[in-house]
């Protein structure tokens, strides 16, 4: 019989170390680091692997295309040029400053407001510092660096296109500053081929724009043609398809190439640069080209209007000059002076160069007969093809980023004055044991007051004060409408909601009945129709309403509507109150009205702040259908841009942005709003089932 | 001491209200009565101004205006509408197409908002978050600049009308004789374990089912490179000499393998092999079936083009084997509920059911098919004689209307397709059979459908989170297996949370379809204010829409509280 230690012999006394056994093992490839996440994200089993790829595909087929349509082929002048009646619609620009003002005031009890009840990192504020000193920089960086897309000019007389085709203008003004340098040579560097031609990517006039089409169109021609020939011979068509196929072959027709029917650049081509008033050439500014390498050059004199003038001897030869320094322009009118009771004392034009926003208000050109100049404007002269990333920075980002570096600056620096100041005034007068009470009771004041203010700011004070004159409610439009139809929606529906549900709980029948009534059936009618009553019925009260103005019946259609809907919601947190405040309190003493106003209504109303924020936001959202009624706020104004013929063809530019715009106010307000209820700081009631 | 006793005689009140005027009872009655007197008195002021208004332009608000001759034409219409109609039939165009969107927009917006949710909780990180993407970037942009997206920019995106999209791609394929049965290999291979609960997640079958896939996708890869010219001429080819040099290796690496894996895969590979050769010497024809696909549905910017379908002479004698089945359907659901109550056995209720319904359907298709046509018809000629001539014969000679092939058919349902227009030069001109839908209606539902589906998504998404984890836990504890701890735990308990602001988003739905103005697609809202414009008559018109609203969504309302009632909550 063998013991234990006969058995196991090692165990006793000595301990083995298997060195081969003890050696450190990398664990498995897909068990830990960013490979593991992958695996049990994305490609947990089979199917969810097969799920990760269908959706990779189409998400980058999604954002590709989005981002190639956005930097080569949309068209961002019309934000460039819309900016500021995007943000302010028609509003008088001698009381800009009132809005600015506004702005600012907000921006500052913002910056209170994030002092009181938040804590910026030192991080997070470096980030946003950043981020404004890149808008300056940027541009700086990206005009020094980038060069402007040149501008190609036709000179002839031939109708390029056939009968409906486009002849090239014998003169075209353009606007310049006082020292510019415009070039002008023949644009030679290709070779001839049509393949080249339709690839030309850059501002070309409608002649120039129609031969490039021709060639492009010539070479889909050649394919199609092609691909119908393959077609054919394959058996994989209906005997419809086939008849169609055929028939379509027959009425192809591939034509010449377009570099040989214009005789491009094969002919002699004089051009000039005329001084606008005087319509004398400047100096060294005729110039003849007879090969590639004549080259005219003169420097501007002053600012103004300048005419380019081509004269060509053929009248079947087409030429294409490359320009520098010269750019599209685009005209403005504007009114001024006018308000509700007299009319606009007249417009004037004001002619915006594309690239710079260089603008001037003199007369243009006049020709012989004494007719005005046709002058490069944007519409027919368009940056034609796929843009590259260059010209995209120079042309949209640069002046983009120019424009609302300032305003954006100046908020971020008076929001951090704000904040510092609120800090500040925390340290000194808070007590310790509440340390932000100086300035939250400052920032609940403001919030009081401020509507107020830029209430009467913005609309200006009636009466003798020329301080504030009144403005013209019909020249309110963009973000400023918006704006305001939400504060005041927010100011106007908020006491009158807590009214519908007080009065909706009462224990009188009349009053509750009353409330109900109303309630239901305003939560029962879409908004366009309240709208289109207040619009329609205010007038009819009193023949003195006839003027009532547009904003203000849409104001209190947006205060009536809401109200309903905020009724509802502060109902649902006075039902959530405990009976036993009601009795705690009544037995103290204090009428039904103290009981309301000092025991349930605090509480009700900080627990209902989530859901009431979401009401605001939906509210926020809805003041775009003032545009049905055809009040100019944000939407309107972006339809009413899209209708003009300048920005004819960019609805996806402009409502893009908008979009954007929207939904950067309404996300940022649901997450802080997120983050009220995460806190408890409205303490919510979380259900248990 | 004598300031701790009470004042005997307490301090006089001298009130200047008798008695009855302190009691809270008649103050109470007094304040309503004053409350609505005050308030009745405000709106008769307010009516009196606006009536006052109204009858100095002699526009007294009556009913009468509605028989009045509307004079404007609608874009959408249904065929009895004309100019020459009244104001109350435009107004019930308007009715017609307010609900046509408000009926499909609720079912789709369900079934999407639904798919959106259960993939707001997927364990895909990338389906997850993609969504999430997506459902936020719907909810924070305003409803009208989404239908001014979707009607001016996705509508306009579409192709030319005279080049549609179609759905099934018009063309002659051939399929090769392979791909069904392959596909049949397939069906066979992944439906067998669910029949006889085969563990699907054994490593053994996780080999199997790559090396089936994989097989087929070399077959398929094989077949791509293929020459179109094959056959002994061309032995010596670089494709062939390729596939015999990889075959070998194959052959080679299967006998190298040292498990019981062996014989199987030198069997595969000498099988491919062989069969490869049989193939490539023609002995195996690579024919297949042409077949000419004819498109279902066109879409272009001038809106959609369905299929018709006609419900013929033999529809009502279908529809009553159709009745056969749902009843014995219904039956086998609740006699089958029982008896799963009463003994405890399960039975596949719903497979069961929805196998009788169908082998109605298909029994009673065949059934009323197999009555044989009318042999010879009454044609009416041009001249207004009517002569008989054979069935077939008029069909060759396109001598029958829709209204003939109603009669005629030997099928329940007439299934027409839509078929464009072309003419001599081939150019396409519109469309010669098939419903046509307007592209502002698809805008319209679309976005209406995609913006509620996002609200829709968060609220399912709330509601399945809703239901404590403990509960799910507790049921893997019990065994279930995953559908049915949806079907019988997750679902049930998710209801109560998702029915009460899902009934609420059905409401909106329907309110936002009065932003159909936007996309001058012919709805209630515009119609009456065209209505509105030309007779004056705003208080009346206002007054038809506020009603009509109220009572959908009160219609809506009543039957969300229906359901909600079934989920809630029985409490005290």
């Amino acid at each position: 019989m063998t013991t234990f230690n006969e058995q196991h012999p090692a165990h006793i006394g000595t301990t083995v170390i298997n060195e081969a056994e003890n050696v450190e093992r990398q664990p498995p490839l897909l068990a830990v680091g960013p490979l593991a996440w992958i695996k049990k994200n994305l490609f947990n089993t089979v199917w969810d692997g097969l799920l990760t790829i269908i959706v990779l595909l189409i998400v980058s087929s999604v954002l590709v295309s989005f981002v190639t349509w956005t930097v080569g082929q949309a068209n961002w002048y019309t934000i460039t040029f819309n900016i500021r009646l995007l943000m302010l619609g028609r509003y008088e620009p001698e009381y800009e400053w009132r809005v600015t003002l506004v702005v600012l005031l907000f921006a500052f009890t913002i910056g209170l407001a994030l002092a009181a009840w938040s804590r910026i990192g030192r991080g997070f504020a470096t980030f946003i510092a950043v981020i404004i000193a890149l808008t300056f920089i940027l541009p700086v960086v990206i005009n020094a660096t980038l060069p402007l897309p040149p501008y190609y000019a036709s000179a002839g007389t031939f109708k390029i296109g056939g009968d409906n085709g486009q002849a090239p203008q014998g003169q075209i003004g353009f606007t310049g500053k006082a020292g510019e340098t415009v070039t002008v040579q023949l644009a030679d560097q290709y070779d001839g081929s049509d393949a080249e031609l339709a690839q030309v990517h850059s501002f070309a006039d409608a002649a120039v724009n129609t031969a490039l089409n021709a060639a492009a169109n010539r070479l889909i021609a050649e394919r199609r043609v092609a691909e119908l020939t393959a077609l054919l011979a394959t058996d994989t068509l209906t005997p419809n398809q086939r008849s169609r196929a055929e028939g379509e072959l027959s009425r192809l027709t591939v034509p010449p190439p377009v570099t040989e029917t214009l005789m491009l650049n094969q002919v002699p081509v004089t051009v000039s640069i005329l001084h606008g008033t005087t319509m004398e050439p400047l100096e060294n500014g005729v110039v003849t080209f007879e090969d590639a390498d004549a080259l005219l050059t003169v420097t501007l004199p002053e600012d103004g209007w300048y005419v380019l003038k081509k004269e060509l001897d053929d009248p079947q030869a087409i030429s294409i000059l490359e320009t520098t320094g010269i750019y599209p322009i685009l005209e403005r009118n504007v009114t001024r002076g006018g308000d509700d009771s007299t009319p606009a004392t007249g417009s004037i034009s004001q002619y915006v160069r594309m690239t710079d926003t260089f603008t001037t208000e003199a007369t243009r050109p006049l020709n012989e007969e004494g007719k005005e100049l046709p002058f490069i404007v944007v519409t027919s002269n368009q940056y034609r093809g796929t843009a590259v990333l260059n010209d995209y920075l120079r042309l949209y980002v640069a002046p983009f980023l120019n424009q609302i570096k300032v305003f954006l600056a100046f908020v971020f620096v008076v929001g951090a004055v704000g904040y510092i100041a609120g800090r500040a005034l925390d340290r000194r007068f808070s007590p310790s044991n509440r340390p932000h009470a100086t300035t939250s009771r400052l920032v609940l004041w403001l919030l009081i007051v401020l509507p107020v203010i830029s209430f009467i700011l913005i609309y200006g004070l009636t009466g003798d004060s020329g301080f504030l004159p009144l403005t013209d409610t019909r020249r309110w439009g963009g973000v400023l409408l918006t704006m305001l139809l939400t504060i005041v929606g927010i100011i106007g529906s908020l006491p009158l909601g807590v009214l519908l549900a007080l009065g909706r709980r009462s224990k009188y029948p009349v009053i509750s009945t009353v409330c109900v009534i109303y309630i239901e059936l305003v939560r029962g009618i879409p908004f366009i129709t309240v709208l289109f009553m207040a619009q329609l019925l205010i007038p009819l009260i009193n023949p003195a309403l006839a003027n009532f103005p547009g904003a203000f019946r849409a104001m209190i259609a947006t205060v009536l509507f809401t109200a309903a809907y905020n009724a509802e919601v502060v109902r649902g947190g006075l039902q959530a109150i405990p009976h036993g405040q009601d009795e705690a309190a009544k037995a103290l003493g204090l009428n039904g009205l103290q009981v309301t106003l000092f025991i349930t209504l605090p509480q009700a109303l900080r627990l209902v702040i989530p859901p009431m924020m979401g009401n605001f936001v939906g509210m926020f959202k809805d003041t775009s259908l003032v545009a049905i009624v055809g009040l100019l706020d944000l939407t309107g104004m972006a339809q009413n841009i899209v209708s003009q013929t300048e920005f004819l063809g960019l609805r996806r530019e402009t409502f893009m942005f908008i979009s954007i715009f929207y939904f950067v106010f309404s996300y940022v307000i649901a997450a802080v709003s997120r983050r009220i209820e995460s806190t408890g700081a409205g303490q919510a009631i979380k259900t248990q089932i | 001491m004598a300031a701790l006793q009470p004042d005997p005689t307490p301090p006089r009140r001298s009130s200047l209200l008798p008695a009855f005027l302190r009691d809270e009872r008649i103050l109470s009655v007094l304040g309503q009565l004053i409350f609505a007197f005050v308030l009745v008195y405000l709106v008769s002021l307010l009516w009196g101004s606006i009536m006052t208004s109204l009858n100095s332009k002699n526009l007294t608000p009556n009913l009468g205006f509605l028989t009045n001759r509307a004079g404007f034409d609608i874009g959408e219409r249904p065929e009895w509408y004309s100019s020459d109609s009244s104001y109350g039939d435009a107004f019930k165009v308007g009715l017609i197409n307010s609900l046509r969107i408000i009926s499909v927009g609720l079912v789709l917006t369900t079934v999407l908002g639904v798919l959106a949710g259960i993939f707001l909780l997927s364990s895909n990180w990338l389906l997850r978050n993609v969504t999430r993407g997506a459902v936020e970037i719907l909810r924070n942009t305003p409803v009208l600049v989404q239908l001014i997206f979707w009607y001016a920019i996705v509508i306009s995106s579409l192709p030319d009308f005279r080049t549609p999209l179609t759905v099934l791609p018009e063309g002659r394929y051939a399929i090769p004789w392979r791909w069904p049965i392959e596909l049949i290999i397939l069906a066979v291979w992944f439906i067998y374990p669910y029949l006889n609960k085969v563990n699907t997640h054994l490593p053994r079958r996780i080999l199997r089912t790559a090396l089936l896939i994989a097989t087929i996708v070399a077959i398929e890869v094989a077949f791509f490179f293929v020459p179109a010219s094959y056959g002994f001429a061309q032995i010596i080819s670089s494709g062939f000499i390729v596939y015999v040099v990889i075959s070998v290796v194959l052959i080679a690496a299967a006998t190298q393998i040292k498990t019981g894996f062996r014989w199987q895969a030198i069997g595969l590979t000498i099988g491919q092999f062989i069969g490869g050769l049989l193939f490539y010497f023609g002995v195996v024809p690579n024919s297949g079936f042409p077949i000419d696909l004819f498109p279902t549905l066109f879409i272009s910017r001038r809106g959609f083009a369905f299929p018709e379908f006609h419900p013929t002479a033999r529809f009502s004698e279908w529809m009553a084997y159709v009745a056969l089945g749902v009843t014995l359907a219904l039956i086998l659901w609740f006699y089958l509920g029982r008896v799963t109550e009463q003994t405890g056995r399960q039975y596949p209720r719903p497979l069961y059911a929805l196998l009788s319904i169908v082998v109605f359907v298909v029994v009673g298709w065949v059934a009323v098919g197999a009555e044989p046509a009318p042999t010879t018809i009454p044609v009416t000629g041009a001249d207004g004689t009517t002569t008989f001539m054979p069935l077939a014969d008029a069909r060759a000679g396109n001598l029958l209307t829709t209204a003939d092939e109603q009669l005629y058919s030997t099928s329940p349902l007439l299934y027409i397709a839509p078929v464009q227009r072309v003419n001599a030069a081939g150019v396409v001109s519109g469309y010669v059979s098939g419903t046509q839908v307007s592209p502002e209606y698809i805008a319209l539902l679309l976005g209406l459908v995609v913006y509620t589906a996002a609200f829709i998504a968060e609220i399912v998404r709330a509601g399945i989170l809703a239901v404590p984890k403990g509960q799910i836990e507790a049921s893997r504890a019990l065994g279930f297996t995953t559908s049915q701890t949806l079907r019988m735990i997750i679902l049930p308990q998710a209801m109560r949370v998702i029915i009460p602001p899902l009934a609420s988003q059905y409401l909106n739905l329907a309110k936002n379809s009065s932003l159909a103005i936007a996309v001058a697609f012919a709805d209630l809202v515009q119609i009456t204010y065209t209505i509105m414009n030309q007779s004056g008559q705003s208080i009346t018109g206002i007054t038809m829409i506020m009603l009509t609203y109220l009572t959908i969504s009160l219609i809506i309302a009543l039957f969300t509280n229906l359901a909600n009632r079934r989920f809630q909550l029985v409490t005290r």
